[in-house]
C-alpha cells in the first residue's frame, strides 16, 4: 500500500485546498497519470499518481483544504 | 577546440544526468520527500552539461572551479560535492554535506569548492569577487571562481559593483549570467534595455559574450575559454541564453503570466534531444541509447535518493546550532 501524501511546494507552509480528483475510488491509476489537482494562494499544481495500483481510499474531497504531509490518499 | 569522441559521449552522459535529476527532484517533491520551493531545470540541461564538463576537465588539468551554483543547477551541485552527499541533503539527513540543515539554498563546501550563498540574490557576486581577490592574494593560481546568476539576479544594483571591482582588481573570476527570459513573473524586456546581458561587462571593460546555452560543447568551449582568461587576469562574463520550460518553483502557475504554446513544440527546443541527434548524425550513438542511457542515469539518481531515504535525520538542537550554519564555513 501507497499513502498519498501533500506535498510542500512553496516556501511557506500555507494549507491547500484539492481542487480536482481526476480518479475515483476503485480506480486503476498508472504511475505518472495526473491523479489530483491542488491549490493555495499563487499555486496550482497537478500531481500525478507515484505508483501504479488501484485507487483505495480518498481522505480529502474536492474543495477541503489539508496541510503538508497529510494522508490524501491509499493506492494499492 | 576538437573534442574527442569520448569527450563528446561524456557529455552525453551528462546532459541525460542532468534531465534525470530535474525528473526525479520533481518526483520526490510530488511525493512529498523534499520539501519546498525547488526551482527545476527542465529546458536547462544544455548548460548543465556543459558546466559539469567544464568543472570535470579543469579537475583533470589540476584546476579547482569555486562556485555557487544557481537555482536551477542542482545537477552542477551534485557533481561538485558528489550526489550522495548532495542526496542526503536535500533529504534532510545527518549524512547530508551539511547534515541536513542547510537544505538547498545554503548548501556549502568550501573543500569541494562550493562556496556559501545567501537566500537575497545581488549581494553573492561581490563575495564571490572577494573570494577570488583572496585566490589572487594567495598566490593560488590554479584555481577559478564562478559567479553564476540569473537574468533577474544579475540586474540587481550589487552585481554592477561587483563586475566593478572585479575587473579593478584583476581577478580570477568569471561571471556567469542565466538567461532564461524570466526572473519569477517578470521578463527579461522589462529588467534589461538590452538584449544580450554580455554587454554589461563593457561597463567595466571586461570582455562580455553571449553563447547559446543549450548547446552543451558551446557552453563547455566558451567556459575553457573564460576560465584561461580569468585565471591570467582578465575576469570576464558569459551570457548563456536558455529556455525555462516550467513556472519559476514547482506549483508556480505560469499561465496567468506567460504564453506557454511553446511547450507543444519542445522536441524543437529540447536541449537534450537535440545533442542526441547531433550524435547520431555523426555515428556516436544509436536512436535507442537516448532511453537506454536515461535509464542509466536514472538509476544512479534514484538509488542515491533511496539510500538517503532510511538514514536519519537531524535533532532539533542540531538544526539550531548556529555553528552549523553555512555548513561551519564560518
Ligand atoms: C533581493 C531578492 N529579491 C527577490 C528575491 C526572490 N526571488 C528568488 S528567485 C527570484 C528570481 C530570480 O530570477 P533569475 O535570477 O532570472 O533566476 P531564475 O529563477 O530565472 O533561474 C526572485 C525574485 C530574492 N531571493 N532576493
Ligand atoms: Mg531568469
Amino acid at each position: 500500500m501507497t499513502q498519498v501524501i501533500v506535498p510542500t511546494l512553496g516556501q511557506t507552509n500555507l494549507d491547500v485546498t484539492i481542487e480536482k480528483w481526476f480518479k475515483n475510488v476503485g480506480d486503476t491509476v498508472k504511475e505518472g497519470e495526473p491523479l489530483y489537482e491542488l491549490s493555495s494562494e499563487k499555486l496550482t499544481q497537478e500531481i500525478e499518481a507515484p505508483v501504479s495500483g488501484t485507487l483505495t481510499k480518498i481522505y480529502k474531497q474536492v474543495g477541503e483544504t489539508a496541510a503538508n504531509g497529510d494522508l490524501l490518499a491509499e493506492i494499492e | 577546440m576538437n573534442l574527442s569522441n569520448e569527450q563528446l559521449l561524456e557529455i552525453y552522459e551528462y546532459i541525460n544526468y542532468a534531465r534525470c535529476m530535474g525528473e526525479r527532484l520533481e518526483y520526490f517533491i510530488k511525493t512529498g520527500k523534499i520539501l519546498g520551493a525547488i526551482h527545476l531545470p527542465k529546458g536547462q540541461e544544455g548548460l548543465q552539461a556543459g558546466l559539469i564538463m567544464t568543472l570535470m576537465d579543469a579537475r583533470k588539468n589540476g584546476i579547482k572551479i569555486n562556485t555557487n551554483p544557481h537555482t536551477r543547477d542542482q545537477a552542477l551541485m551534485s557533481k561538485l560535492i558528489g550526489l550522495q552527499p548532495y542526496a542526503d541533503e536535500m533529504l534532510c539527513k545527518t549524512s547530508g554535506i551539511n547534515g541536513g540543515t542547510s537544505g538547498e539554498y545554503h548548501m556549502t563546501c568550501v573543500e569541494k569548492g562550493f562556496l556559501p550563498a545567501q537566500g537575497v540574490l545581488g549581494p553573492v557576486w561581490g563575495q564571490n569577487a572577494g573570494y577570488a581577490w583572496a585566490l589572487k592574494d594567495q598566490g593560488k593560481t590554479n584555481e577559478v571562481v564562478w559567479g553564476i546568476y540569473g537574468d533577474g539576479a544579475s540586474s540587481r544594483g550589487d552585481a554592477w559593483e561587483a563586475m566593478n571591482i572585479a575587473a579593478l582588481f584583476k581577478v580570477p573570476m568569471v561571471f556567469i549570467v542565466v538567461n532564461n527570459g524570466w526572473a519569477m513573473a517578470n521578463p527579461v524586456e522589462k529588467e534589461a534595455p538590452v538584449q544580450d546581458l554580455s554587454l554589461r561587462a563593457q561597463g567595466s571593460g571586461m570582455r562580455g559574450i553571449t553563447v547559446d546555452g543549450n548547446d552543451p560543447i558551446a557552453v563547455f568551449e566558451a567556459m575553457v575559454e573564460a576560465n584561461k582568461l580569468a585565471m591570467g587576469g582578465e575576469p570576464n562574463l558569459v551570457e548563456f541564453k536558455v529556455t525555462r520550460w516550467g513556472g519559476h518553483f514547482l506549483g508556480d502557475n505560469q499561465e496567468v503570466y506567460r504564453d506557454t504554446s511553446f511547450l507543444k513544440h519542445l522536441d524543437e527546443i529540447d536541449p537534450v534531444l537535440n545533442y542526441h541527434k547531433k550524435l547520431l548524425a555523426m555515428g556516436l550513438v544509436k536512436q535507442e541509447d537516448l532511453q537506454r542511457v536515461h535509464d542509466e542515469q536514472d538509476a544512479i539518481i534514484l538509488k542515491a535518493y533511496e539510500d538517503g531515504m532510511n538514514k536519519p535525520a537531524p535533532t532539533v538542537a542540531e538544526i539550531c546550532d548556529p555553528n552549523k550554519v553555512y555548513g561551519g564555513a564560518y
